[in-house]
């Protein structure tokens, strides 16, 4: 496998010892620390396409969402250092329960389902990341019972999954699958634009609901992005 | 997913014995199929419960009943796997079914009453709109608040706030779970979405109501318990010169003036609406007051007389609530009935002293011919002045008693008015009328003798207050607006720029006239008013550097008929 071309060095990750191309257990760690500043720093952004199409509080529901799940996957990592899925669930299940509005159990449900399929494994090459992130992917969907173009958070998490299923399958090492997922999660997010909302409270603007990004495929990319950023072990900022 | 999910089942097989090892990775298997079933059965619960979430969402997120019926159909639809839903609404207090919405596509009104006629109305809908679903529909009556028991087979039940129906897709049922979940949520439906069709009806009512409270012509001021003022009207705003904004919250003593200084000599802090504050009254003995005479106080510290109707505000609130009615017009309606009075005793007085006066010279002297001519002569003068007040008297209190009843006929207005000063130069003694008319008039759709009578009151009047000398003049000409306008001036004195105003009021007489000894009772012009507006016209003090001039205007008969009066045509078809 390939070797990350990292800026820095990766922190330390635990007694396990951890290929470096692979997403393991201490990645999930790095990627929620990333996430929660990520999300933090963006909050009013996502407040406020939210208050075009929904109630106004996504931002402020991911960023304490997130919040509360950082010290819950951290404590988790202490206590199975060796199983990214069992940690991947636990972040699932932490956010179902602490990120208000319908986001928290559509992206709970994405990372439980993501989680199942890797349970038991220390960490995941970019093949296995991709069959994880299309289990969230179909569990998102079908919790959210929601379609592609229905103007939700799946119109980026679909072309992030099929971006990095087709770099796994061309052998790229993991840095490189996770930056194309949010180089498809961007185009995702911008292709929300001149969409009609058919879920969520969106629904009730028809027509309205077109000319706005969709706050939910927003928040998206930038776990994405985020998690593009932890796996080539750039510093929290 | 990959096949094998759990990698770990490798490493546990491996130090046991083959045959063993068989059996083991059997188990293992068995245990990982158990726990992918435990875990599909929990994330399907928790599908469940987030659906409910969901429509829950939509419903607490409001809006007008339309943009949520269509929300919520669409939820539900996709909730249940249809592929097309309807929902139909019963306006509150009715039992009649209204479509409201349909999934997919925009809702028509189609109005079914029983379960039977609903399945026709949805398959109609079908139909019309090629949804492939209607064969194997299925629905559920939204029960009427605590309601909850389902309704009979053949009708949406007494008193249901609507009902839902939704097709699965052609030749399928509704699975079990998705008809658990439309009967798990019709309540929740029922109940948010007949609030938002009473919010939508109260909405409206509180609209009639602030347009008759503002339409109305008397002050309405509305109280809390401690007098302090809610809500006010246009007229309570404009009859004490206090705007609705500043007004809210007011003292009632601050805004009816009772606490203002008065401008008009009267003592300060006298007490305008007697000793004690009628809203007082009425909050503690709760005792309406009806029509009660009193005064409040305008902001430039005027007194205005008001009739005051004050009644206590139902519980919880309390307050109370003022109707006041400026008493100032009736009031000087009132000074004018006086002045009439005197003014028609007066009128009534003279001619019936002067005939007195030469009867008794008649019966107790002995006149000659030429001298007893002249006294009688004298008598049938006055008689007619006196006939001719009484007629005005008769007419006023006929316009009064009555809409004025008119024989209204096309009318050639130029005919008319040549006929009127034709008849005038026979009379003797009386200045001549000039007559100015157009080439052609169009008729108006008028009664003739009344007409006739408005362009005599104007001539006399003039005549009259213009003295024997005067040149008067009538005119005539079409607007391009379709009204024929009469104008009659005079060269005398005029009317008082302070007396404008009340010229066409019933029994006003100018201070200028008063003094000058003229005849009148007030009544010739308001006559002449009363009868244009009967017509659909108007009359109005044209504005003169010298004289008088007054205009009338009527409007264009229209006629059904063809060949209507064309710009130079003859002005009368049949």
């Amino acid at each position: 496998m390939n070797r990350i071309g990292s800026a820095g060095p990766r922190p330390p990750a635990g007694a396990a010892p951890v290929r470096i191309d692979a997403f393991a257990a201490a990645d999930v760690v790095r990627f929620v620390e990333r996430a929660a500043s990520s999300l933090a720093r963006h909050e009013a952004l996502l407040d406020r396409l939210d208050a075009a199409l929904g109630d106004g509080d996504h931002g402020a529901n991911m960023t304490i969402g997130f919040g509360v799940a950082l010290p819950a996957v951290r404590a988790g990592l202490a206590e199975r250092p060796d199983d990214v899925g069992e940690l991947l669930r636990l972040l699932g299940h932490s956010l179902v329960a602490s990120v208000g509005g319908a986001s928290g159990p559509l992206y709970g449900t994405a990372f439980i389902e993501a989680g199942f399929a890797l349970a038991g494994s220390p960490a995941a090459g970019p093949r296995e990341l991709a069959d994880a992130l299309e289990a969230g992917r179909a569990g998102l969907a079908r919790r959210g019972r929601c379609a592609i173009g229905d103007k939700t958070i799946l119109d980026a998490l679909d072309p992030a999954v099929r971006a990095l299923r087709a770099q796994a399958d061309a052998g790229s090492p993991l840095d490189a699958c996770v930056a194309a997922a949010a180089a498809g999660a961007a185009g995702g997010m911008r292709a929300t634009i001149p969409l009609v909302a058919r879920r969520g409270l969106a629904l009730r603007l028809g027509e309205r609901s077109r000319g706005h990004r969709d706050p939910g495929a927003v928040s998206c990319f930038l776990l994405l992005g985020a998690m593009a950023r932890a796996v080539r072990g750039e510093a929290t900022t | 997913m990959t096949d094998d999910p759990i990698s770990a089942g490798t490493r546990a097989g491996q130090p046991a014995p083959a045959a063993d090892a068989a059996a083991l990775q059997a188990r293992i298997h068995e245990l990982e199929a158990e726990r992918r079933r435990v875990f599909e059965d929990a994330q399907r619960e928790a599908d469940a419960v987030f659906a409910q979430y969901q429509l829950s969402q939509l419903l607490a997120a409001g809006g007008s009943v339309d943009d949520m019926a269509a929300a919520v159909l669409a939820e539900v639809a996709r909730a249940v796997g249809a592929h097309a839903a309807a929902l139909w609404l019963a306006p509150p207090a009715t039992t009649t079914l209204e479509l409201v919405a349909t999934f997919p596509g925009p809702a028509e009104t189609i109005e079914a009453r029983s379960r039977q006629a609903i399945r026709g109305a949805f398959a109609d809908l079908a139909a019309a709109r090629g949804w492939t679903a209607a064969r194997g529909w299925s629905g559920v009556t939204l029960p009427e608040g605590r309601a909850v028991g389902g309704g009979g087979p053949d009708g949406a039940e007494p008193g249901a706030v609507g009902y839902l129906a939704v097709g699965p897709d052609e030749g399928a049922a509704l699975e079990p779970a998705h008809t658990r979940y439309l009967a798990s949520v019709r309540l929740e439906l029922a109940v948010t979405l007949r609030a938002a069709q009473l919010r939508a009806s109260l909405a409206r009512e509180q609209a009639t109501l602030a347009a008759i409270l503002e339409g109305a012509t008397d002050a309405i001021v509305a109280v809390d318990a401690h007098r302090r003022v809610v809500r006010l009207n246009g007229a309570a705003a404009e009859l004490v010169g206090t705007p609705a904004r500043a007004g809210t919250g007011m003292h009632c003593s601050e805004f009816l003036g009772c606490a203002r200084t008065p401008t008009d000599g009267a003592p300060a802090g006298e007490p305008l609406c007697g000793p004690r504050c009628p809203f007082l009254d009425v909050l503690d003995a709760g005792r309406p007051i009806v029509g009660r005479e009193m005064r409040v106080r305008h902001r430039d510290g005027s007194a205005i007389p008001v009739a005051a109707s004050i009644s206590r505000m139902p519980a919880p609130d309390g307050g109370a609530v003022a109707i006041l009615r400026d008493l100032r017009a009736a009031r000087s309606l009132d000074e004018a009935k006086t002045s009439f009075v005197a003014a028609v005793s007066h009128e009534l007085r003279t001619p019936l002293a002067l005939i007195d006066g030469y009867t008794q010279s008649l019966l107790h002297l002995d006149l000659d011919a030429p001298t007893a001519r002249r006294h009688v002569e004298r008598i049938a003068g006055a008689a007619q002045r006196l006939a001719s007040l009484i007629d005005d008297i008769i007419d006023v209190s006929q316009v009064e008693s009555d809409a004025l009843v008119l024989r209204r006929t096309p009318l050639a207005l130029d005919g008319l008015l040549r006929a009127y000063v034709a008849e005038r130069a026979e009379l003797p003694d009386v200045p001549a009328v000039a007559l100015t008319l157009p080439r052609w008039l169009p008729a108006v759709d008028a009664d003739a003798t009344r007409i006739r009578q408005v362009i005599g009151n104007l001539v006399q009047n003039a005549e009259k207050h213009a003295g024997r000398a005067a040149t008067i003049e009538i005119r005539a000409r079409r607007l391009d607006d379709g009204t024929v306008v009469v104008t009659v001036a005079d060269n005398g004195r005029g009317i008082a720029p302070e007396d404008r105003d009340r010229a066409f009021e019933r029994f006003y007489r100018g201070q200028r006239v008063r003094e000058s000894q003229v005849p009148g009772s007030g009544l010739g012009l308001y006559l002449c008013r009363r009868i244009v507006e009967a017509h659909g016209g108007w009359i109005r003090l044209d504005a003169t550097t010298r004289g008088t001039s007054i205009s009338f205007g009527l409007p264009v008969a229209l006629f059904t008929g063809e060949g209507g009066p064309g710009r130079d045509g003859p002005e009368a078809p049949a």
